[in-house]
Formats: C-alpha cells, sequence, structure tokens
C-alpha cells in the first residue's frame, strides 16, 4: 500500500488537509510501536489482536509481535473455502453397535467421490467408505447387537476386496434386519436420495449370512447365540422368515433357564461344541465327587443331609467318547436303559447318532462304570449307528429340528450346563450346612485339643530364676594396721568412707562423729566462701572508684567552668570564690592591652566607614583569617542564633579581646554570625597575635562547643 | 489497549475531535483490510507485513475419532513484524 494513496483519500473522505491525515496516521502506528515496547496488547475489534510475546531468535530471547484476526476477518479471507468442512477419509477403528446411513457425497478437486457414512444412532463412531472412479472398493457388513432382545448378528468383511461395484451394507434392527444395498457408482441424486428401507433386498448375501453363523475376517466378534436357534431355510419371503425367525427366538427364551449363555467364538463348529461338552462333563464328574466326598462326612455327623444320587466316579475319556474308530462297541444292557429312564436328560447316541462307530465288545470294566453311572456315556452317544432307538425327552421333541446336528449339540450343552448348575447349588447348600452343623467327634477331638492348648497358655508361666553368680576378682586384704594417731586414724576413716556414710542429722554419740562434725566445719569452707566475698568486695571497691573518679571530673568541670564562664558582674566569681585564677585573667588583660594599644580609634573610624561583608583572605591550618574593609580580623567562631554569637562577644569583651559579631546571609537565604576578634592591620599581625594567643581563644573556643570553626592545636 | 485508548492517545496531539479521529482510525484499518482481502499482501513500514497464505489440502490423524480426516485448502493470514519493529522493541 502506498501510504500517500491512504492519506488522500482519507483527505477526500473527511474534508482534511493532507498534512494533517499524514501526521495522523503516523502517530497511530507510532502509538502502537510504543505501546509494543511497554508490552501492551493491542486489541482492535474487527481486525485482530496483537500480542507482544517472548521468542528466540537466532539463539537471542526477545519480544516478538503475533498478531490473530478477529473472526469476521478470518472468515472473509478465507471465503473461497468457508463452504468445505473436514472430511473423514479412513476409519480406523468402528464399532458395530450403530446403525450405519449414508450421509452425504462431497465432489473433489480430483472429481473423486467420498461416500461418507455416520452412525445414526449418537454420532459417536464414523465410518467410511472411499470410492474411486474405478469402482474399486473395500466392501464390509456391519452388524448391530441388542442385548436387550438378546439376538444374534453376524458381521462378514471382506477386507479390501476387489468387487464389482455392488456393495452391500446389512443394518440389523431391533427385530428386523434391513439390508440395503448401495452402488457407489451410481449417479448422485440417486444416491443421496437412496434410503436404506428402499434400497435392493440382495438375497444370496443374506442366505449365506444366515446359514454361515461366523464370518469373521478382520473384525472377529464374539456372538452370544440364543440357545437351541433352530436355523431355519431361508425363503423367497423375508418377512416371513423374519417372524418365524422371532417366534423361534420366544420359545428358546422361555425353555431355556435364564442366565445361561453359551459363547461361540468365530471357530465354532461341531467338533469344538464336542469339546466343550466333553469338557462340562468332566467338570461335572469333579464336582460329583467333591459331593461324594461331603456327603461321606456328612453321614458320619449328620444323617438328614440329602445327597444326590450320583455314584459315578470316573470320568469318560475324550479319546473314548469321540475317537470311536480305536475303541470295540459296547454291548446293549438293560441297566442303561433305567439309568436313562431316571435321567432327564437325552443321550448323546440320540443326539450324534449320525456319525459311524465300530461295534465295542463287552467289557466288565465298562460294564461296571456303566452300573455306576446314571449319566449317559459318551460311547452310547456317539456311536448309535447300530443301536436301538430310544425315545427322546419332551424339551429335545420341543425344539424343532433343523436338519443340522448342532442343534442336538446345543440342546445336550445346555443340558449340561443346567446339571452343572444343580449341583454347584446342592455343593453351596453343603457348605451351608456344614457351617450351621454340629460338630463331628474328630472336630470335637480336635476342638479340645485347641481348646487344652489355649488353657495352658493361660496359664502363668513360672519361671524359676536362677540368682545369677557373679564372680569378682579377689580383692586383697589389707593388713589391718591400728593408727598411731588422732590424724591417721582420721585418714582411715576417710579412705574407708565411714565419715561419708554418716548422716549429718543423727545426734552425736560416739566419738567418731564427734571427730567428723568438727571435720566438716573447716572442709570445705576455705575453699568456696572467702572467694565469693572477694568478689563482691572487688566490685564494691570498683564502684566507689568510679564514683569518686565520676565527682572528682564533675567537680574540677565545675571549677573550669565557673573560672571562665564569668558573668560581667563579679557575683558569681566572688560566690564561688575562684580568686586563684587572677593569674589567667592577667594574661587575657595583657593580650587584650596589647589589641587596645594599637591605634583602635583610627581602626574602628576606618571600619565604621567602609562596613561591608568580610571575605576570607586566609585558611591557615583550619584558622580563618578575613579581611573587612581594609582591615584583617581573626575568626573565632560562627553561629546561626545571634544570642549565643553575642554571648560569645561578651565573654570575650569580658576578657579584654575586642571583637565584633558580624551578620551575613547563607546561600539557603539564612543568617549566619561570624565573631571575629581583631582588628588587625595586616595579615602577619593577626597571625603573630594568633600565634601568641592561640590558648586563649581556643580554650574560649572550646568552652562554648555549639559550632566548632577554629582547630583545637 | 483498546481501540479508545488508543484514539485518545493520538487524538491528543492533533487538532481533530474525537469523532473524526476515531472515524479515521476505523477507516485507516477499513483500507487495511480491504487491501489485504484485494491484494492479498500489504506491508505497513512500522508494523510489519500482512500475507494471506494458502494452506493445501491435507490428512490428519483425529485421535478421538480414530480417524484420518481430509482437511480442505484454506487461506490464512499471517503477520510478520518488520525489523525496524523487532529493532525498537528490543530497546
Amino acid at each position: 500500500m502506498i501510504r500517500f494513496e491512504l492519506i488522500k483519500r482519507i483527505s477526500e473522505q473527511f474534508g482534511v488537509e493532507e498534512i494533517e491525515a499524514g501526521v495522523f496516521v503516523d502517530r497511530i502506528f507510532e502509538s502502537m510501536v510504543s505501546a509494543f515496547k511497554k508490552g501492551k496488547k493491542i486489541n482492535i475489534p474487527e481486525f485482530g489482536k496483537f500480542n507482544v510475546n517472548t521468542k528466540t531468535i537466532n539463539g537471542v530471547r526477545q519480544r516478538y509481535v503475533v498478531f490473530s484476526p478477529a473472526k469476521n476477518f478470518a472468515d472473509a479471507i478465507n471465503k473461497n473455502f468457508s463452504d468445505l468442512e473436514p472430511i473423514v477419509v479412513n476409519a480406523l477403528n468402528v464399532k458395530h453397535k450403530a446403525i450405519l446411513k449414508v450421509k452425504e457425497i462431497i465432489p473433489e478437486a480430483d472429481n473423486e467421490e467420498y461416500l461418507y457414512f455416520e452412525f445414526d444412532s449418537s454420532g459417536e463412531e464414523i465410518k467410511e467408505e472411499e470410492s474411486t472412479a474405478t469402482g474399486l472398493i473395500t466392501k464390509e457388513v456391519f452388524v448391530k447387537e441388542e442385548e436387550t432382545e438378546q439376538e444374534s448378528f453376524t458381521e462378514e468383511t471382506a477386507a479390501e476386496e476387489e468387487v464389482t461395484p455392488a456393495d452391500v451394507i446389512m443394518e440389523s434392527k431391533t427385530e428386523q434386519s434391513i439390508f440395503t444395498d448401495i452402488n457407489p457408482v451410481a449417479e448422485e441424486e440417486n444416491i443421496s436420495d437412496s434410503k436404506p428401507e428402499e434400497s435392493i433386498f440382495n438375497e444370496e448375501v443374506v442366505a449365506s449370512v444366515i446359514s454361515q453363523q461366523t464370518v469373521f475376517a478382520d473384525n472377529p466378534v464374539d456372538i452370544i447365540l440364543p440357545e437351541g436357534i433352530p436355523l431355519t431355510e431361508f425363503t423367497e419371503n423375508p418377512e416371513e422368515q423374519i417372524a418365524e425367525n422371532n417366534k423361534i427366538i420366544e420359545e428358546v427364551k422361555y425353555t431355556f433357564t435364564p442366565g445361561i449363555r453359551v459363547s461361540l467364538k468365530d471357530d465354532m463348529n461341531i467338533d469344538n461344541i464336542k469339546e466343550e461338552i466333553f469338557d462340562i462333563l468332566v467338570r461335572r464328574e469333579e464336582i460329583i465327587k467333591e459331593l461324594n466326598v461331603h456327603n461321606a462326612n456328612a453321614d458320619t455327623r449328620h444323617e438328614e443331609i440329602i445327597v444326590p444320587d450320583t455314584d459315578r466316579t470316573e470320568i469318560p475319556k475324550f479319546e473314548d467318547l469321540f475317537d470311536s474308530e480305536t475303541k470295540p462297541e459296547i454291548k446293549e444292557e438293560p441297566e442303561t436303559k433305567e439309568t436313562q429312564g431316571e435321567t432327564d436328560f437325552p443321550k448323546f447316541e440320540d443326539l450324534f447318532g449320525s456319525f459311524d462307530k465300530p461295534e465295542i465288545p463287552k467289557e466288565s470294566e465298562t460294564k461296571e462304570t456303566q452300573d455306576k453311572t446314571d449319566f449317559p456315556n459318551f460311547e452310547d452317544l456317539f456311536g448309535s449307528d447300530d443301536k436301538p432307538e430310544i425315545p427322546q425327552e419332551p424339551e429335545v421333541k420341543e425344539i424343532p429340528k433343523a436338519g443340522d446336528d448342532s442343534n442336538e449339540l446345543f440342546s445336550e450343552l445346555e443340558n449340561r450346563i443346567r446339571e452343572l448348575e444343580e449341583l454347584s447349588q446342592k455343593k453351596e447348600e453343603l457348605k451351608k450346612t456344614e457351617l450351621s452343623s454340629p460338630m463331628s467327634q474328630e472336630m470335637k477331638i480336635f476342638g479340645k485339643l485347641i481348646d487344652d492348648s489355649k488353657d495352658e497358655k493361660q496359664e502363668p508361666e513360672k519361671h524359676e530364676t536362677f540368682p545369677e553368680i557373679i564372680i569378682h576378682d579377689p580383692i586383697p586384704e589389707k593388713e589391718h594396721v591400728e593408727p598411731k594417731s588422732l590424724s591417721d586414724a582420721l585418714q582411715d576413716m576417710k579412705s574407708d568412707g565411714i565419715i561419708e556414710h554418716l548422716k549429718p542429722e543423727e545426734e552425736v554419740k560416739s566419738y567418731d562423729d564427734i571427730f567428723r562434725n568438727s571435720e566438716q566445719q573447716f572442709k570445705p569452707q576455705f575453699t568456696v566462701e572467702p572467694e565469693e566475698k572477694n568478689t563482691q568486695g572487688k566490685f564494691f571497691k570498683g564502684f566507689l572508684y568510679f564514683f569518686f573518679v565520676f565527682l572528682l571530673a564533675a567537680f574540677g568541670f565545675y571549677v573550669y567552668k565557673t573560672m571562665f564562664t564569668k558573668s560581667p558582674g563579679n557575683q558569681t566569681a566572688d560566690t564561688i570564690g575562684v580568686r586563684k585564677s587572677d593569674s589567667v585573667r592577667t594574661m587575657l588583660k595583657k593580650s587584650s592591652d596589647s589589641i587596645e594599644k594599637k591605634d583602635t580609634a583610627n581602626l574602628s573610624a576606618e571600619d565604621e566607614s567602609g562596613q561591608t561583608e568580610s571575605f576570607e583572605v586566609k585558611n591557615l591550618y583550619g584558622v580563618i583569617y578575613r579581611q573587612l574593609g581594609k582591615r584583617i580580623y581573626i575568626q573565632n567562631k560562627v553561629f546561626d542564633d545571634l544570642s549565643a554569637a553575642s554571648e560569645l562577644e561578651l565573654k570575650l569583651k569580658s576578657n579584654n579581646l575586642n571583637c565584633i559579631v558580624e551578620g551575613t546571609t547563607k546561600i539557603d537565604n539564612g543568617l549566619e554570625y561570624r565573631v571575629l576578634v581583631g582588628p588587625f592591620k595586616s595579615i602577619e599581625e593577626a597571625m603573630d597575635y594568633y600565634e601568641k594567643h592561640k590558648v586563649v581563644l581556643n580554650f574560649i573556643q572550646v568552652m562554648n562547643p555549639k559550632k566548632p570553626n577554629l582547630l583545637v592545636f | 489497549m483498546n481501540k479508545n485508548s488508543l484514539v485518545n492517545k493520538v487524538r491528543v496531539r492533533s487538532s481533530f475531535n474525537k469523532e473524526l479521529s476515531s472515524n479515521i482510525f476505523n477507516f485507516v484499518f477499513d483500507e487495511i483490510k480491504r487491501i489485504v482481502l484485494t491484494d492479498r499482501k500489504l506491508s505497513i513500514l512500522e508494523l510489519g507485513e500482512f500475507e494471506v497464505v494458502r494452506r493445501k489440502m491435507q490428512t490428519v490423524p483425529d485421535v478421538r475419532k480414530q480417524a484420518e480426516i481430509l482437511l480442505p485448502p484454506k487461506d490464512k493470514l499471517i503477520y510478520k513484524p518488520s525489523k525496524e519493529l523487532i529493532d525498537r522493541l528490543k530497546d
């Protein structure tokens, strides 16, 4: 932008001069820059925000201005692409708990069409399929699973297959399955208008899905099969098919015990179902064993506990059950019929009768096992070709056959599971009864033992304490020597410790006690008490010494002060009686006389004629010589207060020293008063006078220590 | 610092009244906007350079949706402060 154009437009728009407009624009940017320098943010509505941040540029950390445009401004900049929205191109993980529908088709710059699918329910998951112009497409079939209805749903995926442009998307709803077929090559209008309900029904795909039961390629899903659902053949009318299936589901719901679910995995087939049944039987036998053990214990202590009539102990082997070619055939026996009449479960012979099985010769062991068991053997179940038919149980008859062995297997599996549950319930009951039942004899004995052990523990332990034997070193016996004197006897007693053991308050009864008392009197007193007295005395003496020194100093100070601060009257000096200081007075008088002798009259006349402010002539070691007019004065002292200056003047004059007080103005417009001694004709004369009388002058100055000006020596 | 304080700061030195100065202020920034939108580039000596840059179409992963998203192209305004401004901020 050319700034001149902007300024011209402003002047035209608002009718101001171009110079003023230019200055105004410059000031706008200048003020902005100054605000940035202070670190302030600038917010201009409808334009944007300027913010000052710190940033490292070329390794140097410095401030940096950042601009973020306002929303309207940014939208205006992005006007060309504001209509476009982000598109999900490839879904990485898709759950199967929602219904898919076609949402929109977005044309792209490369003339590619993107089919965009989104879940209808909550929009949690999104699945897209990308279709190219060549018709290559990834085909996926999604199945919805509804837990409330306990329906089965299947899923078929053929990942990244090249197929004809017939895509299949199956949507299964609560009780009705809606199948849609979407052709991505179709025109946009047709695809956008197509709804899942109106789509073409692909019979082959549906039939394959229903018949296969398990199709798991990329996305394996655990399918919860409603137990014993017979799978009917696919009919031409899908509604009838759905209705029949629903009926079957309703029947199955009420015929099977609730809570039992058989989950079939993706690799489930008839062999696997057999294995599962075998496992269930093994578990059943184990539980029966445990129950027998419990029954044996329960008979000893409680006869009323009912034990199920399960005498079977041996578990049928899986090889015997399914690998029928190796095993011989078992002949029919009437006992098996009785057992079958007692049980409510169908035989496996009936269920797996279609399998070919060689005959098994009779064996005593097998007979015994069959006598014991009330449950049909797997040998009979899977090798029922040569065996007579046994009437089936009513439950099995109620379930319609689908012409497949899997239904029978499912029913058998269901029965076994039910039996297992009953056994487990009985086991729990037994446990409860065990807890509530009285103790057996063994337990009583064991309890007694425990009680006895507790009683033993409760008794207080009596430990025989043996005195410790301490072996001391042999003490050499001292030879008893009789003391020769009293002092020796005293020392012996001290060494033996006789004196210390005796109490001082006891009455004196013996010679030793008397001796001890006399000994106590002079033993410690010499060491401790005299020292305390000495310290007190020293302190007292020191105090007195300092007190007298202070008094002397005060007296001397008083004497000095009274000698030289004599009032104009003679009262003070007379009253104090310091007449002995006349020698000083005479000295001062002599000094004053020497000044007076010099033509005082002429000097005073000259001073009065040229009375101006004095100025400093010389400063010799702190002594200031001032010239007032033509005369020289010695500056004695400078005061801020006139009264102090006049007082000093009086003192000097009282000592026969000629002096004057000069008032001057200071730099800060204050007043100061100089006490000047003199006058003298020349500076040399003044210096000689000072050298002769400096003692007196300084002494007077020291006596008035308000503002010292002269050096003290 | 908002617009009013900036206008007041500028107005103190000039002979314009408050209304006129605010109008001129708005006009200046409207002109800047207009030139940026039309010419796609504007450089001011004191402030810096405003430029409209087009971001290309790209696919980015969306972690929340666990999917890849195709972002459409976008025109974006980029501001680059001038050397003069950076030098003055150093002081």
